[in-house]
């Protein structure tokens, strides 16, 4: 597993998010402690339709894998189920330093305003929950297929909420329950944003949101597992 | 002793039918399925262990179909396949140490040292070249705890000395065994019952002693066939012919002919 986690890779990405977050951060730290919460917005944007998506798919090399090599694994640890939770593991793993990262990039900002920091939460299931949605697509057969279908699934779904969202707040129509939980599972931490900045305009409680986004994420996990066990190989 | 059981076996890629209705009933320690190239031997392989659904018929290993009880397959058996693509950058020596924890010693002993495994523990899976992931992958397949090793082309990219420590490996320890080749010599080195396949279809099956043919031989060519001989097929350097044991010997020592020998299961590979 020591393989897959390349510093060449990890640690310009890294510094490259911590130069643009801290630049925002000071920058937030200028204005007026009522517009703060404006200013939030840009940080969860640049979180969920930018950071998210492209540490995401340099993960991807953790569960994307030529037939070949899946079989050589399943052979060697005599098991499909092994490798499947192999597999979520290791993903799982490689994103727990992003996540604290963006837990404390987040930490830090809600700080500066009256948010409450369940935000954190929502961050950590954002993460988690499009993981899930992209060890699904993993599955497709193609990997340069499953590498488009991720980018595009990543980038798009998020910001595609973004901009309904707006939206609704423009005509000022309310967010109905359905709407509002598809909201909670492709974009967890603007729809909880927008939820505590327009009160009402959410028809489901944060809390429901959790709820629907660990209810979700779980069948993700579980549908790839199980798809994982029926897949067809050929070598 | 294991038990092979198919019937009716067939398998689609789109309109293309890599396996058709193929039958057959074995019980062997060594399964040979030889044919030449794109005659569904992998794609046999690959429903034996437990990768592909066929698309009609059955297939039955020791009483249970492996593509439904995967777990039971993956657990029972181990599989090494030819030419393949590895995509993970993990160490010879990782391989090593995880085969090494469920795996036979001795095996492990054969590929390590003598057959020179650790050379490159340090390489990487994808920087291996085609003989070196050939032997890891055997490693692997061969030396993990296991009822039935399932090789394909095992010895296509290995030299002839690595080819005689496997092999003998798999005689001395009476291992149970499927797997395919295309070259007849190798099938009847190794193998006690032969699958063979052509185009999909089943169009042999037995064993060496069952191959019928008075007088008929294989003779490996020095140049051209001599005339005395009546040719029944000619397969690169290998010619079948009708001729009588002296015959030869004589063609033998005038070093008109490099060898010959009883007819075998080349003669399937000819129409």
């Amino acid at each position: 597993m020591k393989g897959l986690f390349i510093p060449k890779l990890l640690i310009p990405l890294f510094l490259l998010m911590l130069f643009i977050e801290l630049s925002l951060y000071y920058f937030v730290l200028g204005v007026p402690v009522n517009e703060r919460m404006n200013m939030l917005i840009m940080l969860i944007l640049l979180i969920t339709c930018f950071l998210n998506p492209v540490y995401m798919i340099s993960g991807m090399a953790h569960v994307v894998r030529s037939w070949d090599m899946t079989v050589f694994e399943i052979s060697m640890f005599g098991g499909w189920l092994n490798i499947a939770i192999a597999k979520l593991v290791s993903i799982i793993i490689y994103m727990i330093p992003y996540t604290v990262f963006q837990s404390v990039i987040v930490y830090l900002f809600s700080s500066t305003t009256s948010l409450n920091h369940l935000i954190i939460a929502y961050l950590v299931l954002s993460i988690y929950l499009y993981t899930g949605l992209a060890i699904l697509l993993s599955l497709v057969k193609s990997r340069i297929a499953t590498l488009l279908t991720s980018a595009v699934a990543l980038f798009i779904a998020p910001l595609s909420i973004s901009i309904i969202i707006s939206n609704y707040i423009m005509f000022n129509t309310r967010l109905d329950p359905a709407l509002s939980a598809i909201s909670y599972i492709f974009n967890p931490m603007l729809t909880y944003w927008y939820d505590i900045a327009y009160p009402g305009f959410v028809q489901l409680n944060h809390f429901d949101g959790i709820l629907i986004d660990i209810i979700t994420m779980l069948c993700f996990y579980i549908l790839f597992m199980l798809l994982f066990r029926r897949s067809e190989m050929k070598v | 002793m294991m038990n092979i059981y198919a019937e009716n076996l067939s398998k689609y890629f789109g309109r293309v039918a890599a396996l058709a209705d193929v039958s057959f009933n074995i019980d062997a320690k060594r399964v040979v399925i030889i044919g030449q190239n794109g005659s569904g031997k992998s794609t046999l392989l690959s429903i034996l262990y437990g990768l592909l659904h066929p698309s009609k018929g059955v297939l039955k290993i020791n009483g249970y179909e492996p593509y439904r009880m995967r777990e039971k397959a993956a657990r029972e058996m181990t599989i090494a396949f030819e030419r393949p693509r590895f995509d993970v950058n993990v160490r010879v020596r990782d391989v090593y140490k995880i085969v090494r924890e469920n795996g036979d010693g001795d095996c492990i002993e054969l590929f390590w040292e003598r057959i020179g495994v650790k050379n490159f523990a340090e390489t990487f899976l994808p920087d291996l070249s085609s003989g070196q992931k050939q032997l890891v992958q055997l490693m692997q397949a061969i030396c993990r705890d296991s009822r039935i090793k399932v090789l394909d082309e095992p010895f296509s990219h290995l030299d002839v000395k690595n080819v005689e420590l496997i092999g003998e490996y798999i005689l001395e320890r009476d291992l149970e065994v499927v797997l395919t080749t295309h070259l007849p010599e190798e099938a009847e080195w190794i193998g006690d019952y032969f699958v063979m396949l052509r185009e999909g279809k089943l169009v042999w099956q037995g064993r060496v002693e069952d191959i019928g043919g008075e007088d008929i031989y294989e003779v490996y060519l020095r140049y051209r066939v001599p005339s005395s001989l009546s040719v029944y097929s000619k397969l690169g350097y290998v010619a079948i012919v009708r001729s009588s044991y002296e015959e030869l010997l004589e063609l033998l020592n005038e070093n008109r002919i490099r060898g010959f020998k009883k007819l075998g299961v080349r003669r399937y590979f000819s129409d």
